[in-house]
């Protein structure tokens, strides 16, 4: 199951934003997006590797409540 | 705090031990979270639907697809032909995005060349622009239907532009050129000639011996007997069936191969190299084909309607749905009661593809490595043609 965590950029670079999801950093190309980002913005990354989608903060926030509830109750967490 | 990242998501972790130029061990081991789905009880049905897209946000079409299939299952609705038709869409336009991308990104660097980028990009948004050419609401996955209004001319144009990408950056012909498939000879003049990346990668394979790299006895699964699966995945209330599924006793593999089986160049190239790398890489590219018909056909289909939204305050039942997806078979099972989830199950098509017994790992055990090539690259090619879900990390211990 392909679950998307958002990740919050934090760093602008050239072609690539640093990007933290859950307190985790990665560094993610932006050359697949259409839209202008900028730090603070939520993205959508795929094999952590390319950021495909930009969403709003408040998709985000409600993004993370799942997540919260997914770690905070899956065994395996 | 990349352990909560790996809760969240999970990971794959393949182990293999090579011995002596063969594979002589191999270890799949999984972070998934199969049960990530037992969130979604206690929701309204409506609200767990909405949210099908946001926690599956890389193939939320297709979730959202199985979803409401079975959420209509369980209520014994029927939904009209132009809903099915739009809905295929959606499916097969997320389904093409991911299948290019493998061969546009991720397999020219499994063979250390340069990804195809910048032909990906155009693709992506052409095919982004579909879903308000038929739905105009993005909230489009209403049990029994949303409002569809398809702009015909806006769909027609979207097509052609599709069809001309894909044919020029997967296959690398011209629109007055014929088709590689079309028999033994124009498969092999396309693979000595053509410059993209699928016929690239094709040829790496092969030229490396690679063709049969692989190979198993692993076959596709077949059609499903719903009433026996229904049973199971309702009585799987430890998801241990959706975490490491076999259907009456055998594991089957799902998705581009599986379906392109019967294909004619597929079953000529598997009589000579069996379901080896070389033939999942070629069902790959002409998968890509016929997700593009398969498109021009639902686009026939669909026609301007609004339905009626049903009663889903006093919804009791439970139902199956099960979608073909970029990746393979997916399937969702839920029960609701009084309008509220009472359990919720998906089985994935990863969970087939790197079962412990699936063709990933009878693939590779006893799969030999030939001289010159470095040991990652096959293996790393075969997990991408098999196409995991989830991220994967690759352990390599040569003896």
């Amino acid at each position: 199951m392909c679950i998307a965590i958002p990740a919050r950029v934090v760093e602008l670079r050239e072609t690539s934003a640093l990007v933290e999801r859950y307190g985790e950093r990665l560094e993610v190309s932006l050359l697949l997006l259409d839209d202008p980002v900028a730090p603070g913005d939520y993205l959508i990354v795929q094999a952590q590797t390319f950021a495909v989608r930009k969403i709003d903060p408040d998709e985000a926030m409600e993004a993370y409540r799942l997540f919260d509830e997914i770690i905070e109750t899956i065994p395996s967490a | 705090m990349s352990g909560a990242l790996g809760a969240g998501e999970g990971k794959l972790r393949i182990q293999v031990r090579v011995e002596k130029g063969m594979i002589a061990a191999v270890v799949l081991s999984s972070t998934r979270p199969v049960s990530a789905c037992s969130i979604l009880v206690g929701c309204r049905l409506d609200e767990a639907l909405a949210l099908l897209p946001r926690l599956f946000g890389l193939c939320g079409a297709a979730q959202a697809v199985a979803g409401l299939r079975a959420a209509e299952n369980a209520l014994g609705l029927t939904v009209s032909p132009p809903q099915i038709a739009a809905r295929r869409m959606l499916v097969s336009a997320e389904a093409l995005e991911q299948t290019v991308w493998r061969i546009l990104l991720d397999g020219p660097r499994c063979i250390s060349v340069k990804p195809a980028l910048e032909a990906l990009k155009p693709l992506r948004r052409v095919l982004a622009s579909l879903r308000p050419l038929l739905l105009p609401e993005p909230t489009w996955m209403q049990v029994g239907g949303a409002r569809l209004t398809p702009d015909r001319a806006g769909l027609a144009a979207a097509l052609d532009e599709i069809e001309q990408r894909v044919d020029q950056t997967v296959l690398g012909r011209t629109p007055t050129a014929g088709s590689p498939w079309r028999d033994r000879g124009a498969f092999e003049a396309w693979l000595r000639a053509a410059e993209s990346p699928a016929a690239m990668i094709l040829r790496w394979a092969s030229e490396q011996g690679l063709a049969g790299f692989g190979r198993s006895a692993v076959e596709p699964l077949p059609e499903f007997d719903p009433a026996w699966l229904a049973r199971q995945m309702a009585n799987d209330a430890d998801y241990s069936f959706c975490a490491r599924p076999d259907y009456i006793g055998v594991v089957g593999e799902t998705g581009n191969l599986a379906r392109c089986w019967n294909h004619p160049a597929i079953a000529a190239l598997r009589a000579e190299y069996g379901n080896g790398l070389l033939v999942r890489l070629t069902a790959r590219v002409i998968e890509c084909g016929a997700l593009v018909a398969e498109l021009g056909e639902q686009a026939r289909a669909v026609n301007a309607e609004h339905p009626e939204t049903p009663d889903l305050e006093n919804a009791s039942g439970s139902g199956l749905g099960v979608v073909e997806c970029a990746r393979g078979r997916l399937v969702h099972w839920l029960a609701v009661m009084e309008g509220r989830i009472i359990a919720y199950r998906i089985l994935a098509p990863t969970e087939w593809n790197f079962h412990p017994d699936g063709p990933l790992a009878r693939g590779l055990a006893g799969a030999r490595i030939g001289g010159g090539t470095e040991v990652r690259q096959p293996i790393e090619l075969l997990v991408m043609a098999l196409d995991p879900c989830v991220g994967f990390e690759l352990t390599i211990d040569e003896c």
